[in-house]
């Protein structure tokens, strides 16, 4: 591998992690600061001739970490997407409010296709009518998934195996106790795995928008709505 | 224990960017990469160049800058800032105070340039 490959993989490993913390940004502001960042540090790299690796670590290191830089666009732009019922109603069941926003173990930001796992997703809330056996299906997906976080994969299968299936159960059981009762039972077995569903699709749109293709496309998008703004003049 | 101090300078630093970031602006626009480089690093009054990109697209959501893209070479192009009314009123009254606070300061501890 040429020096250039390496520290091009150097420079997109940054990149992809600094996507990957700014993920609860809005869309737009991201794709400008990702951007400009991804800018910056090819400018900063054409700077040197035939760096060598340490060289183009320390220009990474003056960028600052991604989660430096981060840290400092969230103290600045209200976060958006996050603080959803969802993360209360996680609070509730005794996990952690920011589930889905809490800083995920760097090996949970690979690229993502992503439709193993859209498969895993569906089946965990709609499989357990195919008699149980597309539930299982489901499971044996999203723990095969190289994208979803050991946190998630748990969460999929222990939150209401079997996805809607119990509240059919619960629907169709007889009123024996009070009717209250039985209709909040009702609530708890629809809202658990929707809940569940909804999280994990989030999450999987998170690492899609995090992920290197996106990154770049994000990018090429941001600026040519830019340069279009400022040839209407209203740069 | 330095008392906080470390502490102290990094939020007067990072409190302070902003109107610096507006100072450069003043005389002149700048390409986003160069003022950047002006703002950070070891003589810099930011630490990190990347944490400096934020504060500026904030600054721009405020109307304190603006942006335009400029060709400086066939098929390249560059983001470059201006300051805007507002940021150059900002700035006026930042200035006010810090000239106020500063000589304030120097009362105390004796060290009014001479």
């Amino acid at each position: 591998v040429s020096d250039r490959r390496r520290q091009d993989a150097l420079v997109r490993e940054y990149l992809r992690r600094l996507g990957w913390e700014l993920r609860e940004m809005g869309y737009g502001e991201r794709d400008q600061l990702m951007a400009e960042i991804t800018d910056h540090i090819a400018l900063a790299r054409e700077e040197l001739e035939n760096p060598s690796d340490e060289e183009v670590a320390a220009l990474l290191d003056r960028m600052g970490t991604p989660e430096e830089v981060a840290a400092e666009a969230s103290k600045l732009s209200p976060r958006a997407g996050g603080g959803t019922a969802l993360d209360g109603g996680f609070e509730a069941l005794g996990l952690p409010a920011d589930l889905g926003t809490a800083a995920a173990p760097e090996t949970a930001a690979p690229s993502v296709g992503g439709e193993q796992e859209l498969r895993a997703v569906s089946l965990l809330l709609a499989g357990g009518l195919l008699l149980g056996v597309g539930w299982v299906f489901g499971v044996v997906l999203l723990w095969r998934s190289t994208v979803f976080s050991t946190r998630d994969k748990v969460l999929g299968t222990a939150v209401l195996p079997g996805g809607v299936l119990p509240a059919v159960y619960v629907l169709i059981r007889p009123f024996g106790q009070g009717a209250l009762l039985h209709l909040l039972e009702l609530a708890v077995c629809m809202a658990l795995p929707i809940g569940t569903s909804v999280f994990l699709h989030r999450r999987l749109r998170a690492m899609q928008v995090a992920s290197g293709f996106e990154v770049f496309r994000a990018r090429r998008a941001a600026h040519a709505a830019e340069r279009a703004r400022n040839e209407m003049g209203l740069g | 224990m330095d008392h906080g101090l470390t502490d102290l300078v990094g939020r007067m630093r990072r409190s302070a960017l902003e109107y610096c970031a507006l100072g450069l602006l003043r005389e002149e626009e700048w390409a986003g990469f160069d003022l950047v480089r002006a703002l950070a690093g070891d003589d810099g009054i930011a630490e990190r160049e990347g944490t400096v990109y934020p504060v500026l697209a904030q600054m721009r959501r405020d109307g304190l800058v603006t942006t335009t893209w400029r060709e400086v070479a066939p098929g390249r192009s560059y983001r470059y800032y201006g300051i805007t009314e507002e940021g150059c009123a900002v700035l006026d009254a930042f200035v006010a105070e810090w000239l106020a606070f500063r000589t304030r300061v120097d009362a105390y501890l004796g060290t009014q340039a001479t």
